[in-house]
């Protein structure tokens, strides 16, 4: 087989599609090496000419060996812990997610803690001042009740009938 | 029959929320502006539980209304104070029991208890004072509810003298 001027266009891209056979290329081989080339196809003669002749294309051995690399190369198992290493990793992401929350919930502050501005224990000095100004409110109040009552109860000379008013029985009426 | 529902609605509602003397018989005093109205509610009482109190007197006091639900006081010039204490004395016949009066002075204070199971649900006084030097006399109605320890709020006025003393001599001190 040999090429001539006319089909080495046809030829060429046959070529670079890949679909030229091992005899086609070597008559391509030929044309480039011992024919005057147009400039178009400078570099493919290069390459043809550095190839050469020993340059063998690679045969079915070739195939083979390449197949036994890769295809029928026996794979690793994946069964076991390899499949489950994972599911481990995502495990323990969720648990630092977990322990963190129960922290925060079983060491941080209770809900009902958050509510009000006076939910915990604190010193009418640091209460809010609505209820510091109640508390002196009612104090105040409380102090004028308390001293009528005293003075009542010591007007009447039966100071001791309040103390038995408190235990809650029926005929604690003091009159004066 | 809308009517006589509404009305029905409206006088039960009343009687719910209606806790304490004041609420119920002096309605018609709740905008007389010549008058002291003082109403410390039920959430501040529940408020006053969350507070330590830093001093004795402030402790005893925490201590005596720790069990109380709210205060109101109705106190100020009147026309005729005498009169007021004496419709205020005829409100409630049946349901308060006189605990002890006292009339001395130019001045009557009653005190009277309403007990529900065995406990001392509302403290009320009642009370007036002759006007000095040509001043109106002053009417006072004073409720406490909840539960009430008589011993411990009759206490309270020798702790706040007590404390109040201290303080003078700290002034006087420095």
């Amino acid at each position: 087989m040999e090429y001539t001027p006319h089909d080495i266009d046809a030829a060429v891209r046959r070529f670079w599609d890949g679909d030229t056979t091992l005899e086609e290329e070597t008559a391509l081989r030929n044309y480039f090496r011992f024919r005057e080339v147009p400039e178009q196809y400078a570099d493919l003669a290069a390459y043809f000419e550095m190839a050469g002749d020993d340059v063998a294309a690679p045969g079915p051995e070739f195939d083979e060996r390449v197949l036994a690399l890769t295809v029928n190369k026996p794979r690793p198992a994946r069964g076991g812990m390899a499949v489950l290493r994972p599911l481990f990793r995502v495990a323990s992401v969720a648990a630092v997610i977990a322990g963190v929350w129960f922290g925060v919930s079983f060491f941080g502050p209770a809900p009902s803690d958050l509510d009000g501005p006076v939910s915990q224990a604190t010193s009418l000095q640091q209460a809010d001042p609505e209820v510091r100004e109640a508390f002196n409110l009612l104090k105040e109040k409380l102090s004028f009740m308390s001293r009528k009552m005293d003075e009542t109860a010591a007007h009447t000379g039966k100071l001791d009938k309040i103390n038995t008013a408190v235990t809650g029985r029926r005929n604690t009426t003091v009159s004066p | 029959m809308k009517t006589i529902l509404t009305a029905f609605a409206l006088a039960l509602s009343f009687s719910v929320f209606a806790q304490n003397a004041v609420d119920t018989h002096y309605q018609a005093y709740a905008d007389d502006d010549r008058l002291s109205h003082v109403s410390i509610s039920a959430k501040m009482f529940e408020l006053f539980t969350h507070i330590e109190g830093d001093t004795p007197e402030e402790k005893e006091i925490l201590e005596a209304i720790s069990k109380l639900k709210g205060m109101k006081m109705i106190a100020g010039p009147v026309d005729n104070p005498q009169s007021e204490y004496k419709k205020a004395l005829a409100i409630p016949p049946a349901k308060y029991e006189e605990l002890m009066v006292v009339k001395q002075d130019g001045e009557e204070f009653t005190f009277k208890i309403k007990e529900e199971n065995g406990i001392i649900s509302e403290l009320l006084m009642v009370g007036w004072t002759q006007g000095q030097e040509g001043d109106q006399g002053e009417f006072y109605i004073m409720s406490l509810f909840g539960e009430i320890d008589l011993k411990q709020i009759r206490r309270l006025a020798k702790v706040i003298e007590i404390d109040g003393m201290e303080h003078l001599d700290k002034i006087d001190a420095e």
